[in-house]
């Protein structure tokens, strides 16, 4: 009776370690559409959607690069599973990568979205990093408007 | 509502060929760390991930029509070669040329054109093995329906995400390297063809001129890696030649001055610079010339 007892445990052991894993996975879909969304309203049109994955944990940030262009107005935004975006933050740096400015307003405490009225064209950085104990997972989309 | 999807299926097509994210596991080495993960990413391809940041053909679409140039389809790669382009690095890199004709003619809203190109952009995506992540006929069916918009969405995102880490595991990534390579020169083409006509238009020859921060990137990108395939040096050779035709050519910023307001629920980041463009007629001449010479060679 003792040795059924424990292959059941170890057995719910199991199922909840695969059950954690899956739940593990960052999958971006719904949170890329509630970023389209906010694009459209503002007159921006959809240029690319970014996976913010941090892997469980094992990565902090997650950095992409873009060139933006002189005479363009670009919008970056963010979400994840969090009702203000809690847990992962945006800092923009420009092509000599000097802080620009950060999504996270510590007044407001919560996300914004950053809108850049370009005028000097290269590569930008876009720096994603997760507060620790966070899901570590959020999509960003870039839009743009002439 | 076709005119969005097809901007989306664009954007989406260029954001899944553009290579691997950058990723730090801190601050301090993440520069190291970037150069770790493109290995780990399965590319053969040395500093592949700089094809991320390399502008969609949708923005200069959108910038010559917001110029008032009118739409002239003689200046687009003809639909009907698209059966000439047998080997792989040709229709890759005729992929991302029709993908950008494809922007330009979505922009002005012709839309049988636009079409066409798709129906090209589909065949190119057939032979080289990566149609499997365009869902074309249900694309084709929810836009004459006029589904919704996020529904669209999450048709065409859902699964093109994948396409750079496929390509990437499968050792593909010489792949992504033409498509984006392709779609680069088609939109720079398509911004020195109409500055032609429209020779006054400073906006377009800064654009033109800025273009080779970006020439740069590609060539070293194809420098580091011209030892992969004859194709691939061959490329390089090509876009070389346009590198020395930029040569004289520059657009110089003073210092650049950004300022931050809050504007509603947006940071607003505005930048302020003085520049001062380095472009004469003669140098457009060569430019030109030199893009309409290696163009050809790409999509004869």
């Amino acid at each position: 009776m003792k040795s059924v007892t424990k292959i059941l445990a170890l057995g719910a052991v199991f199922t909840l370690l695969m059950a954690t894993n899956v739940q593990a996975q960052c999958d971006v879909s719904a949170y890329t559409r509630k970023c389209v969304q906010f694009l459209k309203p503002k007159g921006f049109q959809f240029l690319k959607s970014y996976k913010i994955d941090g892997k469980n944990g094992n990565r902090e940030t997650v950095r992409y690069s873009y060139v933006f262009s002189r005479g363009t107005t670009y919008l970056i935004t963010l979400a994840n599973a969090e009702q203000d975006t809690k847990g992962v933050k945006l800092t923009l740096l420009s092509p000599s990568k000097q802080v620009m400015t950060s999504s996270y307003s510590s007044v407001a405490k919560k996300n914004f979205p950053i809108q850049l009225k370009c005028q000097r064209t290269g590569i930008y950085y876009l720096n994603f990093e997760f507060d620790q104990g966070s899901d570590y997972c959020a999509a960003s989309v870039l839009g743009f408007k002439r | 509502m076709k005119k969005i999807f097809l901007a989306v299926l664009i954007g989406t097509l260029f954001t899944a060929c553009g290579g691997k994210e950058e990723t730090s596991e801190t601050k301090e080495n993440d520069e190291t760390t970037t150069e770790e993960t493109t290995e780990n990413a399965g590319g053969v391809f040395k500093g592949i991930e700089v094809l991320n940041s390399i502008p969609d053909p949708v923005e200069t679409a959108a910038l010559i029509k917001d110029l008032g140039i009118r739409y002239d389809k003689s200046a687009l790669n003809d639909v009907n070669k698209k059966s000439s382009y047998s080997k792989s690095h040709e229709q890759a890199l005729n992929l991302g040329v029709y993908s950008a004709d494809l922007a330009y003619a979505n922009i002005y809203s012709q839309n049988q054109d636009a079409i066409d190109y798709l129906t090209a952009i589909k065949e190119m995506a057939d032979g080289i093995n990566i149609s499997q992540y365009f869902d074309f006929e249900k694309i084709k069916q929810m836009t004459s329906e006029g589904t919704d918009l996020e529904e669209l969405l999450k048709v065409t995102l859902s699964n093109l995400h994948q396409v750079n880490e496929e390509l990437q595991k499968e050792q593909r990534g010489e792949m992504t390297v033409y498509i984006v390579s392709g779609g680069w020169l088609e939109a720079l083409y398509l911004s020195c063809y109409v500055a032609k006509e429209a020779q006054n238009s400073t906006e377009l020859k800064e654009y033109i001129a800025d273009q080779k921060i970006i020439l740069a990137q590609i060539v070293n990108l194809l420098s580091n890696n011209k030892d992969k395939s004859t194709h691939i040096a061959n490329l390089h050779e090509q876009f070389s030649k346009i590198a020395t035709a930029y040569e004289p050519i520059s657009l110089v910023y003073g210092e650049v001055e950004d300022t931050e307001n809050k504007q509603g629920d947006e940071i607003v980041v505005e930048q302020a610079t003085d520049v001062k463009l380095n472009f004469s007629d003669a140098d457009f001449n060569t430019l030109y010339d030199t893009i309409v010479e290696v163009r050809k060679e790409i999509i004869k």
